[in-house]
C-alpha cells in the first residue's frame, strides 16, 4: 500500500524542486506550464521523455510543423521488431516547455528510461497516452459523483472547461487527482516502478549538475512518487526494480532513435492502453483561441461541421443549425458549464440530427463527421536539417542493391519465377503498399483471377517524382525498414469494421507479393480476427478460395505451404463452414454458394491432414446441410456431393436424394449442385447416369421442356469431353455396344457461316435494345 | 431496459395514496412514486428551471437514473448523456421521439419523464391503426352539441388538448402506428404551439399552448419504421434510440431480480439462480448482438430478444420447475421456453438457434454441458 503523498511538498511553487503533473496532449497544461516556467525562470527543465534522445535535443528546435513524434524502435535478438511514439503537437504540455525552457534560457533535458530498455515490460506504443489515468476504482467514482460519463470528461470538467484556472488551483487540483488514482491503484506494474527509479536518479543527478531551481514536467501519475523517491519516502519499495533486472530479457540487437512526422489522424486512432486526449483538432482549436487570450469559441467548429455534412449530401437546415445550437447550449447549461463543450456539441448532433435508429456502439454518419471535424486533418513535416527517419534510408539503401533506382521514367519487366525478379518485385509491392511515389504496376499476371498462370510476370514503370521524398518520408511513421514498414500499413488496412471479401483478398496477395517477411503474426491475426467477424458465406468462401491458392498451388510467390498462412487458412476453413450451416435461404446467388461448398470440400480434401482439420465435424455441416428441408435443392445436391467425393456418402443415398428432388422443378438445381462437387465421380458411375436416364424418360414432353433449362445449366459442368464420357457410360449399362452416342455434327461452311452472321445479328439486336445476355 | 416495478413501500408516504396504490395492480408513476417527487420538488424549490416544469433538469435526471445521497431509487438503465439528450430536447422547442426494439422500456422512460416534469404521466395517446383525430385533439359532446351548439361545454378535450391547455407533457405511445394523416395531427401544433378549434367563435377558437407543454413520442423499430414518419414531422422531433443494456452484469441483475419478483409475486418458491440467469442472458444477448462474447458472428435472428423477453423466459421456466418438475429449475426447462420466445412467426430462427447451440453452446464447460444437452427440446 503506498503511503499518502507530502501534498505540501508537491504543491510547494517556492521549492528548489517544482512538480509540475501533466496529462499529456492538454492545452490547459500546457498554457499553465508555459506560465510557470516564465514565472519561476528555472536553471533545468526536466521532460518525462526517452533520454537517449538528449544528445540529440536541439532537432527539436528546427522549426518543424507540428504534430510530429521522437520515434524510438528496437530490433531483438528474437528477431522481433517495435516501435513506440512520443508524439508532440503544439498543445502538448512536453513541447510548450520545451520551447519555451529555450526561450527562458534553461537546460531542458529528458529524464525517461529509453523506451528500448523497457519495451519488454511495457508494451504501449504510445507513450503519451493516458492508460494510468483512465483506469481504477477512483476514476469510476469521481465520474460517478461529478455526473459524467468517463474520463475524458471528468478531465474536462476537473480542468479544461476552467479558462481561468490559477496555476495554484491546477497544482492542487491534479496532483490530488492523480494523486488519488495512485493511492487507489491496487498494485503498481514494474514498468512504472523501474522509470521512476531512473527518472528520480536523474532528477538527483541534475540537483548536482545545476545550481538553480528546477523544475520536473511528468504525468500527473508519476509526479507524487518522484516527489517521494526525492523525499526519501520511497525507499521501501526501491527491491522491487532490482528483482527485474535479474530476469533474463531478449537484448536488443539494433536500437535507435529519430523524428518523425506525425499525423491528427494517427494521435485520435489509438485506443486500449494507448488512447490518450481524443479530438485533438478540436483541443487544437481552444489552445488557438484562448493562446490569443480569448475565449474558446465553438462556433467555427461547428460551421465546419455543417460544411462537412452539406458536402456529404446531408440535409442540415438552418432550423437544424439552431436546434442543435440551442441543444449544446442547454446541455452545456444543464452539465454546469458556462461555454459549450466536446461532449455537448455531439450529443447536441445525435439528438438534433440524428432522425433514425442508432444502433449501438455504431456511429451515425452525421457523428462520424464531426468527430472527423474534431479530428482535424493536420499533417506534421519535419523542417531541413533534422535527421532523416531510418525508412528513408533504408529505400534508399534497397533500391541501390536491386538496381531500382528511380531515375527518368522507364518500364521494367520481371519474370517472377526467377529469383533476382522476384525480390526487386517484392521490393516494388512493398514501396506500393506504402504509396510511395514514381512506381507503379502497370501490367502483369493477374493473381486475384488467375485466368492464365502460365506466365508469371509483371511491368513495372519507374521514374523519379517530386514527392517520392515526401511520401517516404510520410511512409516513416509505419516504421524503420521497408518491410516492417509495409507490414504495419497492411495491418492498418487490416484493422477496422467489416471489410468486403474484395477488400480482405487485396490485403491477402498484397501480402503475398510483398514476401513472406510481410505476414507477421500481428497481420495474420488481424486477417483472422477479420474473418472471424465476417458473416456471409460467399465471402468467406472467395477469400478461402484466395488462401488455398496461395497455400497450396502458388509456385511464384513463395507462400505455398507456409505455416502462417496455414493458420489461416483453417480459420476460414473452420468460419465458412460455420456460416455454411447457418446459410438462409438466399435467392439469385446459388452459383456463388455451389463453388463456395466447392471451394471448401476442395480446401477439405487437401489440406485435411497437414492443418489437422476436423472431418467428423466438417462431415457433420455437409449432412445437416443435406438433410435441411428448406435448403435449396441445388445447395443440398451440393452437400451430398461433397459427401459422396469425400466418401461419406454411398452411392444408395445419393441416389434416395435423387428420388426425392425427382420433380420437374428441382431436378435440374440438384444436378447442378451434385455435379459441381462430385464430378468425377458423378460422371463414372452408371447406376446414377442411369438413374437420370429413366427419370427423364417418364417426364412428358412438357414437363421435359420445363426441366430443360436447369438441366441444360447442369450438365455444363462437364467438358464434352466428360459427357461423350457419361453417354458412353450410359449405354454401355444399357447394353448398347455398337451404337456411337455422338454423330459429328455435319455442317458445310457457307451454312456455318450464315449461322454466325444470324447470331450476331441477334446480339447486335439485344444490345441495342439493352436485354441482358447481349454481350456474349 | 426493463423496469424496476418495485412494490416495496416507500418509508414516509401519506396513507391516501398508499392505499390507492395497494388497490391499484399498476399505479402511474406519479403515484408509485408520490413521496420521491415531492422530496426532490422541495429540495430545489429555488433552482431554475423551464417554465412550466415541477422539477429542475438535473432533479428530473436524479429522479429517473436515481442518486445515493438524495435517496432516490434507480428506475431506468441507461446512459447519462441519453437521458441528458431526453431531458433538454424536452425543455426546447421540439418534441422528444424514442425510438428503439420492442422491450426496451420507451414507454416506461417516457412515463417517467412525464411524472417528473409534469407531475402527471397519464395523457397517454395509444396510437394504433384506429386512433383517429378525436383520440388526439378534442371530440364533441353530441347531445350538448346538438342542444347548445358548439362551446367549450360541449367539447370533450382529448390529451393533446388537456396538454396544450395546462401545460403538461403529452406521451404519444406508438406514433408510427398511426396512419400518417392522423400523424401529422401534430404538425402545427409542435410548430405553432396552437390548437386550432374552428367550430368555436372567435374568441376561443385558438387554444394556445401554456408553458410546459411538450410531446414525447414512442416509435418501435421493428414494426413499421420511422421512415414512414413524414419528413416534415421528423424535423419536429429530436430522436433518440433507447438501447438495450449495454452491460452484461446489469442485465444479468435486472433479470435476476425481475424474474425472482415475478415469481414471488406469484407464490411461486422457486429462484433462478445465478449461473442459470447467466446462461440465460447470455444466450440471449448473443443472439440478439448477433456475436459470440468472442466475437464470432453469428446470424441474425427476425425475433426480438429483450431483457423483458429474457424475464419472461426465466419466469415460465420457474413455474414450469414447480408445477411440472423438481421444484428447481434445470437448464432444460430454459431451453423449452427459449423456444417460445424465439420461435414466433419465422422457421429459419429455430435453424438458427439450433446452429447457435450445435457451434457455440457446444464448446463450452461448466454449466452449459447441461444447457447443450438439453438441445433436444429444439428438435
Amino acid at each position: 500500500m503506498t503511503p499518502e503523498p507530502d501534498w505540501q511538498a508537491l504543491t510547494d511553487l517556492d521549492a528548489r524542486v517544482v512538480w509540475f503533473p501533466v496529462r499529456h496532449h492538454s492545452p490547459t497544461c500546457a498554457r499553465l506550464v508555459t506560465k510557470l516556467i516564465r514565472q519561476m525562470r528555472p536553471a533545468v527543465t526536466l521532460i518525462e521523455g526517452p533520454s537517449d534522445f538528449n544528445d540529440r535535443i536541439d532537432e527539436l528546435f528546427l522549426g518543424h510543423d507540428l504534430p510530429i513524434a521522437i520515434y524510438s524502435y528496437t530490433r531483438r535478438s528474437d528477431g522481433q521488431r517495435r516501435g513506440a511514439y512520443y508524439p508532440y503537437c503544439s498543445y502538448s504540455p512536453e513541447w510548450q516547455a520545451i520551447q519555451t525552457s529555450r526561450e527562458q534560457e534553461a537546460a531542458v533535458r529528458f529524464i525517461d528510461l529509453p523506451w528500448a530498455e523497457m519495451a519488454s515490460l511495457d508494451d504501449a506504443s504510445h507513450r503519451y497516452a493516458d492508460a494510468e489515468l483512465r483506469r481504477g476504482r477512483y476514476v469510476r467514482q469521481l465520474c460517478e459523483r461529478f455526473g459524467v460519463e468517463d474520463f475524458d470528461d471528468l478531465w474536462d470538467r476537473l480542468v479544461e472547461t476552467q479558462p481561468d484556472l490559477s496555476l495554484a488551483d491546477y497544482l492542487e487540483r491534479v496532483h490530488q487527482f492523480c494523486g488519488h488514482v495512485r493511492l487507489w491503484e491496487e498494485e503498481i506494474s514494474q514498468s512504472d516502478l523501474r522509470r521512476e527509479a531512473f527518472m528520480a536518479a536523474g532528477i538527483e543527478r541534475a540537483l548536482e549538475e545545476f545550481e538553480g531551481r528546477v523544475l520536473v514536467v511528468t504525468g500527473g501519475f508519476h509526479s507524487s512518487a518522484l516527489c517521494d523517491w526525492l523525499n526519501g519516502r520511497q525507499e521501501a519499495d526501491s527491491t522491487e526494480p532490482a528483482e527485474v533486472d535479474a530476469e533474463p530479457e531478449p537484448m536488443p540487437v539494433e536500437r535507435g532513435i529519430a523524428l518523425t512526422p506525425y499525423s491528427y489522424e494517427q494521435l485520435d486512432s489509438l485506443s486500449g492502453y494507448n488512447a490518450g486526449m481524443p479530438s485533438p483538432g478540436f483541443y487544437h482549436q481552444v489552445w488557438h483561441d484562448r493562446k490569443q487570450g480569448g475565449e474558446f469559441s465553438y462556433r467555427p467548429l461547428l460551421a465546419r461541421v455543417a460544411q462537412a455534412l452539406r458536402k456529404r449530401k446531408q440535409v442540415v437546415s438552418t432550423a437544424d443549425l439552431i436546434a442543435v445550437e440551442t441543444m449544446a447550449r442547454a446541455l452545456a447549461s444543464l452539465r454546469g458549464r458556462t461555454t459549450v463543450w466536446r461532449r455537448d456539441l455531439l450529443d447536441a448532433v445525435t439528438g438534433a440530427l440524428v432522425k433514425e435508429e442508432l444502433e449501438y456502439g455504431c456511429d451515425s454518419p452525421f457523428l462520424e463527421e464531426v468527430l472527423r471535424v474534431f479530428r482535424g486533418r493536420r499533417r506534421g513535416r519535419l523542417a531541413d536539417g533534422a535527421q532523416l527517419p531510418p525508412l528513408v534510408e533504408n529505400i534508399r539503401q534497397l533500391l541501390a542493391e536491386h538496381d531500382l533506382v528511380p531515375g527518368r521514367k522507364c518500364e521494367r519487366e520481371l519474370n517472377l519465377l526467377e529469383p533476382g525478379d522476384l525480390a526487386k518485385s517484392r521490393v516494388l509491392h512493398r514501396l506500393r503498399i506504402l504509396e510511395i511515389g514514381g512506381f507503379r504496376r502497370i501490367d502483369g499476371t493477374d493473381f486475384a483471377v488467375r485466368d492464365d498462370l502460365v506466365r508469371l510476370w509483371e511491368l513495372w514503370q519507374i521514374g523519379w517524382t517530386p514527392n517520392y521524398d515526401a511520401s517516404s518520408i510520410e511512409a516513416s511513421r509505419y516504421g524503420t525498414t521497408l518491410d516492417e514498414a509495409a507490414t504495419a500499413r497492411l495491418v492498418e488496412r487490416a484493422t477496422g469494421d467489416s471489410h468486403t471479401a474484395d477488400e480482405l483478398a487485396g490485403i491477402l496477395l498484397d501480402a503475398a507479393f510483398a514476401g513472406v517477411e510481410v505476414l507477421t503474426p500481428e497481420l495474420i491475426d488481424r486477417l483472422e480476427q477479420q474473418i472471424h467477424q465476417h458473416g456471409e458465406f460467399a465471402a468467406v468462401a472467395g477469400t478461402l478460395r484466395h488462401l488455398l491458392f496461395l497455400y497450396s498451388y502458388d509456385e511464384a510467390l513463395g507462400t505455398a505451404g507456409s505455416s502462417q498462412l496455414g493458420q489461416l487458412l483453417r480459420e476460414a476453413f473452420t468460419r465458412a463452414a460455420w456460416l455454411l450451416e447457418g446459410l438462409g435461404q438466399s435467392g439469385g446467388q446459388d452459383q456463388q454458394l455451389i463453388e463456395g461448398i466447392r471451394v471448401l470440400v476442395e480446401t477439405f480434401e487437401l489440406t485435411e491432414h497437414m492443418l489437422d482439420l476436423n472431418r467428423e465435424e466438417f462431415l457433420g455441416v455437409l449432412s445437416r446441410v443435406e438433410a435441411d428441408h428448406d435448403q435449396l435443392p441445388s445447395i443440398r445436391g451440393a452437400a451430398v456431393g461433397g459427401l459422396w467425393s469425400l466418401h461419406a456418402a454411398d452411392t444408395e443415398q445419393v441416389l434416395a436424394d435423387l428420388l426425392l428432388f425427382s420433380d420437374v422443378d428441382h431436378l435440374g438445381d440438384f444436378l447442378t449442385g451434385l455435379f459441381h462437387l462430385a464430378r468425377e465421380v458423378a460422371q463414372r458411375n452408371p447406376q446414377l447416369v442411369r438413374n437420370i436416364d429413366e427419370l427423364l424418360l417418364s417426364f412428358s414432353g412438357d414437363d421435359f421442356l420445363q426441366a430443360l433449362p436447369s438441366l441444360r445449366l447442369s450438365f455444363t459442368s462437364f467438358t464434352p469431353r466428360e459427357k461423350h464420357h457419361m453417354l458412353t457410360t450410359l449405354f454401355d449399362s444399357l447394353g448398347i455396344r455398337e451404337m456411337q452416342p455422338l454423330h459429328a455434327l455435319e455442317v458445310d461452311s457457307a451454312t456455318a457461316a450464315e449461322a454466325l452472321a444470324f447470331e450476331d445479328r441477334l446480339y447486335r439486336t439485344l444490345r441495342k435494345y439493352g436485354i441482358r445476355g447481349a454481350d456474349q | 431496459m426493463a423496469k424496476r416495478k418495485s412494490a416495496r413501500k416507500p418509508a414516509v408516504a401519506s396513507q391516501g395514496p398508499d392505499d390507492e396504490r395497494q388497490e391499484l395492480q399498476r399505479p402511474a408513476a406519479e403515484v408509485l412514486y408520490a413521496e420521491e417527487l415531492a422530496r426532490l420538488q422541495a429540495a430545489d424549490a429555488d433552482q431554475p428551471r423551464p417554465h412550466g416544469w415541477k422539477l429542475s433538469p438535473l432533479s428530473v435526471l436524479n429522479f429517473v437514473l436515481g442518486s445515493e445521497d438524495l435517496g432516490i431509487r434507480p428506475k431506468f438503465v441507461g446512459r447519462r448523456g441519453f437521458l441528458e439528450r431526453c431531458i433538454v430536447a424536452l425543455a426546447t422547442n421540439r418534441g422528444l421521439m424514442l425510438i428503439g426494439e420492442p422491450g426496451t422500456a420507451k414507454s416506461y422512460l417516457s412515463e417517467l419523464l412525464a411524472a417528473a416534469i409534469s407531475g402527471d404521466s397519464t395523457l397517454t395517446i395509444q396510437g394504433s391503426a384506429g386512433t383517429t383525430e378525436d383520440n388526439i385533439r378534442y371530440s364533441w359532446n353530441y347531445a350538448l352539441l346538438v342542444a347548445e351548439g358548439p362551446s367549450e361545454k360541449s367539447l370533450v378535450p382529448a390529451p393533446l388538448y388537456h396538454g396544450l391547455k395546462r401545460g403538461q407533457i403529452v406521451r404519444f405511445e406508438e406514433i408510427t402506428r398511426c396512419p400518417l394523416e392522423i400523424q401529422d395531427t401534430l404538425l402545427s401544433i409542435l410548430s405553432d404551439r396552437v390548437m386550432k378549434i374552428p367550430e368555436l367563435s372567435d374568441s376561443s377558437s385558438s387554444l394556445y399552448a401554456t408553458n410546459g407543454f411538450n410531446v414525447i413520442a414512442t416509435a418501435n423499430t421493428r414494426d413499421r419504421g420511422v421512415n414512414e414518419m413524414s419528413a416534415a414531422l421528423k424535423r419536429r422531433f429530436n430522436f433518440e434510440t433507447v438501447h438495450p443494456i449495454a452491460e452484461l452484469a446489469e442485465e444479468m441483475a435486472l433479470v435476476e431480480r425481475e424474474t425472482n419478483q415475478m415469481l414471488s409475486r406469484a407464490t411461486v418458491p422457486v429462484t433462478l439462480s445465478p449461473q442459470l440467469t447467466e446462461l440465460l442472458v447470455t444466450t440471449f444477448r448473443e443472439l440478439r448482438n448477433a456475436k459470440t462474447g468472442d466475437g464470432k458472428g453469428l446470424e441474425s435472428l427476425s425475433t426480438v430478444l429483450s431483457t423483458a423477453e429474457a424475464v419472461s423466459t426465466g419466469f415460465a421456466a420457474g413455474i414450469h420447475a414447480y408445477f411440472y418438475g423438481s421444484g428447481e429449475v434445470e437448464p432444460g426447462h430454459l431451453v423449452q421456453h427459449l423456444v417460445g420466445s424465439v420461435l414466433k412467426d419465422n422457421p429459419d430462427d429455430l435453424k438458427k438457434l439450433r446452429h447457435y447451440f450445435n457451434h457455440v453452446v457446444k464448446a463450452r464447460r461448466g454449466a452449459w454441458k447441461p444447457f447443450y444437452e438439453a438441445r433436444r427440446h429444439l428438435d
